[in-house]
């Protein structure tokens, strides 16, 4: 557990928060720029502790900071792997002294087959003879990265972790930072706004607004709680994981299954047998009452409505029930009152813009 | 053989003042260019900063001038020092270093301080994170960074004070191996009309101090930058 009750007053903004935090999973913070995720994240490193009125930050059995008792872990003994959003490169060593830094002090050597096999994954193999100034954007990242997971001996604390990362290496990296979760059972908090990262990577997740938090609990619970402010968004999304049968060559398009339902997505050819993960906005999905054949929409869903609530003059957001999981869809005012939709009512939920994401879900 | 042992007395006065002020300059610097959250600190630096800068704008008679009057048996500087070694501290040696430190702090505390101004917070906090102490975040961040503002303080330190003349006339006066460094040495060639000695030392002070700009602006140039 990581408990955590903080009261900072900032020039111009105040961070409160009171949690307790699981350290067996990843922790996700999510919310716009500005909202305090950074200013939490410097907290648990133990900077700008002048600006604190109270706090108490206390991993599993080991108090870090407690101001009424005077109790203070300085950073370099917390075990934090760091990565800041500003990446902050050594600029005057090469990358492989950048990796190593955190030996410095342990001296502990490092484990070479480890570091091998992390430059592997992390794409950086080639690189470690360069120098920071030598790097791309996502190279100074990747290579941050790597120096934060080796600094890693108690918790990793990575702060907008892939924003600078292409999209040829997002998946792969991200599918990296759950198999170290995993494999080497050290928690994770990571901050980003971006809500396919959360998606993944997330178990447990915190939403920021101004300082505050608002909703915490499993991405599962609050990306299909329709009450909380996280999936009222309009860029709200929903997930479906779904089996590859065949990639059809005559019409160029993949067809996958589910438990009970077949879906068409994707125009590459994907591995048949492979497990994907298909991304649907809330906003594109369509309820009809009956099962539809004659439209051009091929993706079509049997569910349940399980809840609704108005989000705005116009809109209401709908929780459908869909084989073992929820969906979350907009729909206008006009048509939930037209189609007159109630609790426990079975509909058919449809859309046609799919994003195929080509990673495994974070529970397999 | 006069002018030899001003040229000894002058290497051994620059040496010691730019040592000395490079082991105040190290600390006193950092506090200096450090940001703070106090607001103590941030109040009174700007008049710490003039305080510093002073001798470079003022006329070097002003400061030996009140060097004097402390120095002297009657102030109370002057009188402990009297009690404590049993010599004073106007017309000596440990009387111009004092004089030399003051007068050459400010070439040497604001290169440090720009070299360490210059080194972003965040990689200290950064190497913090990595576990370092303070002695190793010293040692392979902040020397490393600011390798080339210390050559440049120390050079800078050590060429002033070469070239120091109205505090040394002030405080220090014209002693043999004492107090006699190579700038009094030209005045008094000078004065009475001994010109080729005047030359030959003048020469050899424009030679020593090109050869050593010279490579402190190498040093400058060639210094990592930050991407």
């Amino acid at each position: 557990m990581l408990n955590i009750k903080l009261d900072c007053l900032f020039d111009d903004f105040s961070l409160q928060v009171d949690q307790n935090l699981p350290t067996q999973q990843i922790v996700g913070l999510f919310g716009a720029s500005g909202c305090g995720k950074s200013r939490f994240i410097r907290q648990l490193l133990g900077f700008d502790h002048h600006f604190q009125n109270e706090t108490y930050i206390q991993f599993n059995e080991s108090v870090w900071q407690n101001l009424q008792s005077k109790v203070f872990l300085k950073t370099q003994h917390r075990g934090i792997g760091y990565l800041p959003q500003t990446i902050d490169l050594f600029p005057h060593l090469s990358v492989r002294k950048n990796i190593e830094f955190s030996c410095i002090n342990s001296n502990r050597s490092i484990d070479e087959y480890w570091l091998s096999r992390l430059c592997f994954e992390l794409d950086i193999e080639h690189l470690l003879k360069k120098t920071p100034s030598q790097l791309s954007g996502g190279q100074k990242q990747r290579v941050a990265l790597a120096r934060a997971i080796i600094a890693a001996t108690k918790i990793l604390i990575l702060d907008e972790p892939l924003s600078a990362i292409g999209e040829d290496h997002r998946p792969q990296i991200m599918q990296f930072i759950r198999n170290f979760q995993k494999e080497k059972q050290i928690p994770i908090i990571f901050s980003s706004h971006n809500r396919v990262e959360h998606a993944f990577l997330t178990d447990y997740l915190l939403t920021f607004k101004a300082g505050v938090i608002e909703q915490s609990g499993t991405y599962e619970k609050i990306s299909t709680d329709i009450n909380g402010n996280f999936s009222q968004m309009s860029d709200a999304i929903n997930h479906i994981q779904a089996e590859v049968v065949e990639f059809e060559i005559e019409n160029h398009v993949n067809c996958l299954k589910t438990a009970h339902h077949q879906l068409w997505a994707g125009y590459q050819p994907l591995n048949t047998g492979s497990l994907v993960n298909l991304e649907v906005r809330a906003q594109d999905i369509s309820i009809f009452l009956g099962e539809k054949t004659d439209t051009s929409i091929l993706n079509s869903l049997r569910v349940k409505i399980v809840d609704f609530k108005e989000i705005s003059r116009h809109q209401y957001i709908i929780k459908l029930a869909f084989e073992d999981t929820y969906l979350i869809a907009f729909i206008t005012k006009k048509s939930f009152t037209t189609l007159n939709l109630k609790i426990d009512q079975q509909v058919f939920a449809m859309f046609k813009s799919v994003s195929v994401l080509p990673i495994s879900f974070k529970s397999e | 053989m006069s002018d030899y042992a001003a040229i000894i007395v002058t290497l051994k006065l620059a040496l010691t003042t730019s040592a000395i002020l490079m082991l105040i300059g190290l600390p006193f610097a950092w506090w200096l260019a450090r940001p703070s959250h106090s607001l103590i600190k941030n109040k009174t630096r700007p008049l710490i900063e003039a305080v510093v800068a002073l001798p470079l704008v003022l006329p070097p008679t002003v400061l030996g001038f009140y060097l004097l009057i402390v120095f002297s048996p009657n102030s109370w500087i002057g009188s402990t020092w009297l009690q404590l070694t049993g010599t004073t501290l106007a017309f000596s040696f440990t009387g111009l270093v004092v004089g030399s430190i003051i007068y050459s702090l400010p070439f040497v505390i604001q290169p440090l301080q720009a070299a360490f101004a210059a080194i972003p917070q965040q990689l200290l906090e950064m190497s913090e994170s990595l576990g370092t102490t303070k002695f190793q975040r010293f040692k392979h961040i902040i020397f490393p960074l600011s390798k080339s503002g210390m050559i440049s303080a120390f050079s800078l330190g050590f060429a002033h004070t070469l070239g120091e003349f109205g505090v040394v006339l002030m405080i220090g006066g014209n002693i043999q191996n004492e107090t006699r460094v190579v700038s009094i040495a030209i005045y008094d060639h000078v004065e009475t009309l001994r010109f080729s000695d005047a030359h030959q030392l003048s020469l050899i002070l424009i030679a020593f101090s090109l050869v050593l700009l010279t490579l402190l602006y190498r040093n400058k140039n060639n210094r990592i930058g930050f991407q």
